[in-house]
């Protein structure tokens, strides 16, 4: 799948903003992009691994609630990571 | 006595038009004059982030010209600012300044900002909040106002639409790069006129030998700017501006709707009225 990473993360990702990872789900995605950019995964997940409620996950536009991550993804499928708001 | 911090700016050519201060130098003023109150009188800025884990996000702007002030006409001006926590649970802080010259006060702004909770990432990412009970006990009671400020842009916008004559809409395509952004890589809300006016002045270029009134706009500058924002833009956004232009009895005004050009669902970005 193709994650698409925008503006308030693309320093966190070396400013590659379309990035293909394995996986068959969305959280397997995820998984992949955070191993690959560590700083990602501090910056997307809290202490027990789940995604911070300032970011919203949506898989081909569709956004997904946290306990939708399991859906399946093909290598076609498009991932948004969209920072709701930043603040300073 | 609500408190006011008052100060000098030296005025240089960069910060002018041929008729009147730029929108985006008051802008810039205006941000700068707010972030002086808040340290001079309650916390600054990086305290507000760090230690409070606060952050500000600005939802509307007013900005008025009064008094006449050119390049020529001063030195340097005065900034008085002052702060009020505003709303029935303190969600909003607002900011007016003033700055003034030989003729008096030359432009008024009124902000208001929303706080977030930080969520403590590197991203600086974080939700609406209530501002804290230790930063309200900042503040003093004549600085408390349990009145909400209200945007007055939906209803201009209703009566331009109901009231006024629109004159032609277009669209302009604008890039987010790194100088529109502050620290987050979000843009620096000013930066969000500036994309206004430019899509103003294609506007003009555009549609001006049609319409030969919408010159105005250049020569005789603008007289209110009115805003409100409903989300960020980020570094690399390709932002669309959709202006529409209006003639309401002998005033021009410019409607701006400014979003991402590839829709995402979200809505626009921000709305800026400029009204000559």
């Amino acid at each position: 799948m193709i994650v698409k990473v925008r503006g308030i993360l693309l320093r966190f990702t070396d400013y590659e903003n379309e990035i293909e990872v394995d996986g068959s789900t969305v959280r397997e995605g995820l998984a992949a992009l955070t191993e690959r950019y560590p700083t990602v995964g501090e910056v997307l997940m809290d202490r027990e691994g789940s995604v911070r409620a300032t970011h919203l996950i949506a898989l081909n536009g569709e956004q997904l609630a946290l306990d939708e991550l399991d859906r399946e993804a093909t290598e076609d499928d498009r991932v948004d990571i969209v920072t709701a708001v930043s603040g300073g | 006595m609500p408190r006011s911090s008052t100060y000098e700016v030296v005025l240089d050519a960069s910060l002018f038009t041929p008729t009147q201060l730029q929108t985006t130098a008051v802008g810039r003023l205006a941000f700068q004059a707010g972030t002086r109150w808040m340290r001079d009188h309650v916390c600054s800025h990086r305290t507000l982030v760090s230690e409070h884990q606060v952050g500000l996000v600005l939802w509307a702007w007013q900005l008025e010209y009064e008094q006449p002030l050119r390049f020529l006409d001063a030195d340097e001006v005065l900034v008085d600012v002052r702060a009020r926590v505003r709303g029935p649970k303190s969600s909003q802080l607002e900011m007016e300044m003033t700055l003034s010259g030989p003729a008096g006060v030359a432009v008024r702004t009124r902000a208001a900002s929303v706080p977030l909770r930080l969520s403590g990432d590197l991203a600086l990412s974080g939700a609406p909040t209530t501002l804290p009970d230790s930063l309200v006990a900042a503040f003093h009671d004549d600085e408390v106002e349990r009145s909400p400020h209200l945007s007055p842009v939906r209803r201009l916008v209703g009566g331009f639409e109901r009231d006024g004559e629109r004159i032609a809409s277009d669209t302009t395509t604008f890039r987010v790069h790194r100088h529109h952004c502050e620290v987050a890589d979000q843009w620096y809300w000013v930066e969000s006129l500036g994309f206004a006016g430019g899509a103003r002045e294609e506007f003009v270029l555009r549609h001006g030998r049609k319409a030969p009134e919408l010159r105005r706009a250049m020569t005789e500058g603008i007289r209110r700017v009115d805003v409100t924002w409903l989300r960020a833009g980020q570094l690399w956004d390709l932002l669309e501006v959709r202006t529409t232009a209006y003639r309401q009895g002998r005033e021009l005004a410019f409607v701006h709707e400014l979003g991402l050009a590839d829709e995402d669902g979200g809505g626009p970005y921000a709305i800026v009225v400029e009204r000559i």
